[in-house]
């Protein structure tokens, strides 16, 4: 009873910690520019405001950097998804060569560092006409996206039961068969949330969307929202706007599919 | 073709289902590591794209050069501080969650919320709660009267370091709780039980209990989290850009200064790749201890 006493304020107090930022976020978008500056903060608004989101889809060209981004991260996501889900699925059930070392390879590849790549990605990228381009930024995601998605999934197809596939195979179908009937199922839980997670990269990366890109028309939104933030006077409204939307995708995707997130989580860890 | 494929021996079709990601691990890993390791033995610039090559000269210029060491301090610090605090803070928040209280469940998925939040967001809204003039922070710590003038954390050389280090922990620590409380659930209730009866308090059953349990957890958690931080660009280079007075210039910057600002290809690559060195360290002690436990 006393440590249940104890655990409501500590609750609480995490929460707001977490959640304040995103609280603030939320209201500095909906208020008028002249309540943003206010001291001491309107907690919550006096008058309430969509003006920042009128701006920011008239004024900018946020609606495009979203398309953008958009069309990349789909793209890596589903190469990897599909790349990755037969890769992970051989290292975890084929006796294979080399097996283990591929698999501690794919680790490695996993840890790489974005500032390591990124200067023969760009040198080797503008030979091959790769730079401007949603495929080439695409094709750089994967760096990161490929070994996640193996890694991930590589864990998750070894805690799946062997006995269905087994069961399968006697029963006439084909390893393939097997695979695409039985396995695929069964894991398509842990393979949606890795995917979501790839996505989640993606969509957060920023470094190599900023130096693969740099047509005005191409861009992507973590480089395309920082230009909106000018050095003398911030409009902290619109900039409190965009991140509400670019956050938004996340937030849904993740109210969905929480409980599928969590193990997906467990299954193997994640990156960031 | 599926009835050609069924018959294949397992390793053959092992080797197939591996093909495509082998040619992609290839192309867009193995070989711009090559690469990139092959630049850093030429004074190459940018834009021309082309230059003499200089043997190890760019590793000579990096080992004797202040710049260097300074950034590599500032990113041990920056690693170790946001990990070290992650862990203490995800680990303390794991415990809590895994107790049983009405809207743990809600709480549990509001605390991931951080990690999910894309980092051009997160850094935006923490530049609102930091500035000087009207932000949420100095607010608070001047009505409590612990600074007694608002302070503009991220541009002072004293506070820009670790108020950078505080967002980190923000965004990251989720990571922490996630996987603690993955493993907190899976200790026997027995091993409590037995303790209690022992007369063991909280603090002893923690101790005696949960930390030797969670033990193993938490250093393969504090390594990639280490390894994590130690290449992140885009907390520190947002927030700050390196500065003030390049008081927060990590590695990754100092990269990506000297190869996309100065155009210095070569001397950016070379710093790279001793970034990977450290890193390839790093990991030789994670397999290290991956496989004692084993």
């Amino acid at each position: 009873m006393v440590a249940r006493l104890r655990t409501y304020p500590l609750a609480l107090l995490v929460l707001i910690a977490v959640g304040f930022p995103l609280y603030w976020m939320l209201v500095t978008s909906l208020k008028p520019q002249t309540e943003i500056f206010v001291v001491p903060p309107s907690w919550v608004p006096r008058t309430w405001t969509s003006v920042h989101y009128r701006e920011l889809f008239a004024l900018t060209d946020f609606l495009q950097l979203f398309v953008n981004s958009l069309k990349v991260c789909l793209m890596s996501t589903g190469i990897s998804l599909a790349v990755g889900t037969l890769g992970a699925y051989a290292l975890a059930r084929c006796r294979v060569r080399g097996r283990e070392l591929y698999g501690r390879s794919v680790l490695v590849a996993y840890m790489f560092p974005g500032a390591l790549l990124i200067i023969p990605l760009v040198l080797l990228f503008s030979r091959l006409g790769l730079t401007d381009s949603h495929q080439g930024l695409a094709l750089a995601y994967i760096t990161f996206a490929l070994p996640f998605v193996m890694w991930v999934l590589r864990g998750f197809f070894r805690s799946v039961s062997v006995e269905f596939e087994e069961a399968a195979m006697l029963d006439g179908c084909s390893r393939l068969g097997a695979l695409w009937h039985v396995v695929l199922p069964q894991a398509l839980p842990g393979i949606l949330a890795t995917g979501i997670f790839a996505f989640l990269f993606a969509w957060n990366e920023y470094l190599f969307a900023l130096i693969l890109i740099s047509d005005e028309s191409l861009r992507t939104l973590p480089p395309g929202m920082m230009r909106f933030l000018s050095a003398t006077d911030v409009n902290w409204g619109l900039m409190m706007a965009a991140s509400v939307l670019v956050t938004l995708p996340m937030a849904i995707v993740f109210g969905l599919v929480q409980r599928y997130l969590v193990t997906g989580i467990g299954a193997g860890g994640l990156k960031g | 073709m599926t009835a050609a494929l069924g018959r294949l021996r397992d390793r053959h079709l092992g080797a197939i289902l591996l093909l495509p990601s082998a040619v992609l691990f290839l192309g867009l890993l193995a070989f711009p590591l090559g690469y990139g390791i092959y630049t850093s033995f030429f004074e190459l610039h940018l834009l021309e794209r082309t230059g003499p090559f200089v043997g190890l000269r760019n590793y000579v210029w990096l080992l004797t050069n202040g710049e260097f060491w300074s950034a590599l301090w500032l990113s041990v610090v920056w690693a170790g501080g946001t990990v070290g605090l992650q862990i203490a803070l995800g680990t303390a928040v794991a415990l809590l969650l895994h107790q049983r209280f009405a809207g743990r469940t809600l709480a549990r998925g509001l605390v991931l919320f951080p990690y999910m939040m894309p980092i051009v967001a997160v850094v935006l809204v923490w530049m609102l709660l930091y500035n000087a003039l009207y932000g949420v922070v100095n607010y608070l710590l001047l009505k409590a009267g612990l600074v007694s003038q608002p302070i503009a954390w991220l541009s002072q050389p004293g506070s820009a370091l670790w108020s950078v280090i505080l967002v980190g922990v923000w965004k990251y620590f989720p990571f922490v709780v996630v996987v603690v409380l993955a493993r907190l659930q899976v200790i026997p209730q027995e091993l409590y039980e037995v303790a209690r009866i022992d007369g063991a308090g909280a603090w002893a059953r923690f101790v005696e209990i949960t930390l030797p349990q969670i033990k193993d957890v938490l250093l393969v958690v504090a390594l990639l989290r280490t390894i994590w931080m130690f290449n992140n660009f885009e907390v520190v280079f947002l927030l700050t850009g390196g500065g003030p007075l390049r008081g927060t210039m990590t590695l990754p910057i100092l990269v990506y200064e000297q190869a996309f600002a100065l155009y210095e290809v070569g001397k950016g690559s070379a710093i790279a790749v001793v970034m990977f060195v450290l890193l390839v360290g790093v990991m030789t002690l994670y397999f290290r201890l991956f496989s004692s436990e084993q």
